[in-house]
């Protein structure tokens, strides 16, 4: 099912959706689900590295939004930087929970072994990202995920994650040092240097 | 000149090295499953069903309307107990104020009273000095 990326949505139709699922239009609560679910999903699973606990997590978040929808204020907030200021919040809080759970239960990375014969693919080299996005510091993660695959603009990141326009363009250049040192030794064995 | 392609060259700059790697990314986002899809507008309705239950139950008054309730209960009740308090005393009064009662119900205590002297032989007395 293909939805429409949060920034393309205006406002003004975000808005009346909700206002029309508040007041009881199954056909809204319908198409907010096609609409946004694509990417609160897509945000989780890439701060989560899991698609279980990023389908819980998007659950949840819409959960959040069914409940508020009443007492939404119009142009107070938009309704895709809420739902990911949500959804990111649940997300670090199942992090932060993962980290200090037992060893065994810790996330771990696919064991993505080379072969010279196999054929790579985007989504190879999309596996190798998440691995090395998982082993970034949340915010640093969290920042580089809503800059550079969410493609959202530095004053949206700031007012979702709370912090300055300033604070966001260092969280994102920190996170991508640290990508580029991880995934420099990846280029090779994931076929880059052979194409061209 | 021809236009450099990154993901060839060892030393590529940060943002240009990764760009490839995003661009790899976002060419294969995770997507929902229509399961998930199903649920989350299964919640929605239940939520919608929720509020239509509770718009239909009267709803609770507010505090201020709770505390002049209760302040009009505990009159009416102070009310009746000073009613029955009162009867009580008129029915069996106790030794203490059977007298009084006596006096009050049988009328003599005006009478009484129209026969009191103001004005004692000792006061008269003071007086006359």
């Amino acid at each position: 099912m293909i939805g429409v990326p949060l920034d393309v949505m205006t406002e003004t139709d975000e808005e009346d959706l909700l206002a029309r699922y508040a007041a009881g239009d199954r056909g809204a609560a319908r198409a907010l689900t096609i609409r946004l679910t694509p990417a609160v999903f897509a945000h989780a699973t890439r701060l989560l590295g899991d698609r279980a606990e990023a389908e819980d997590v998007t659950q949840e978040a819409f959960l959040k939004l069914w409940r508020i929808a009443p007492d939404w204020r119009r142009g107070e907030a938009r309704i895709g930087t809420w739902l990911y200021r949500v959804t990111a919040n649940l997300c670090i809080d199942r992090l932060r929970k993962r980290r200090t759970g037992p060893l065994d239960e810790a996330h771990e990375p696919e064991d993505d072994a080379p072969s010279v014969e196999r054929q790579l693919t985007d989504a190879d080299r999309a596996t190798a990202l998440q691995d090395a996005l998982d082993a970034l510091p949340e915010r640093q993660r969290q920042a580089v995920v809503l800059r550079h695959l969410d493609g959202l603009g530095n004053p949206e990141i700031a007012a979702i994650m709370d912090i300055s326009p300033r604070a966001v363009e260092s969280l994102t250049a920190r996170g991508k040092r640290a990508l580029a040192e991880m995934l420099g030794a990846r280029r090779e064995e994931l076929g880059y240097a052979e194409e061209g | 000149m021809p236009k450099r392609d990154d993901r060839d060259s060892p030393v590529a700059a940060p943002d240009t090295e990764l760009d490839a790697w995003f661009a790899a990314a976002r060419a294969a986002p995770p997507e929902p499953t229509s399961d998930l899809m199903a649920r989350i507008a299964g919640d929605a309705f239940a939520e919608q069903d929720r509020r239509a239950e509770q718009a239909l139950v009267p709803s609770r008054p507010g505090l201020v309307a709770r505390w002049v309730s209760a302040l009009r209960r505990a009159e009416v009740a102070g009310l009746v107990a000073a009613t029955v308090a009162g009867l009580w005393l008129g029915i069996a009064p106790p030794d203490s104020v059977a007298g009084v009662v006596d006096t009050v119900w049988s009328g003599s205590a005006a009478r009484d009273t129209a026969f009191v002297d103001p004005l004692s032989a000792y006061d008269l007395a003071l007086l006359e000095e």
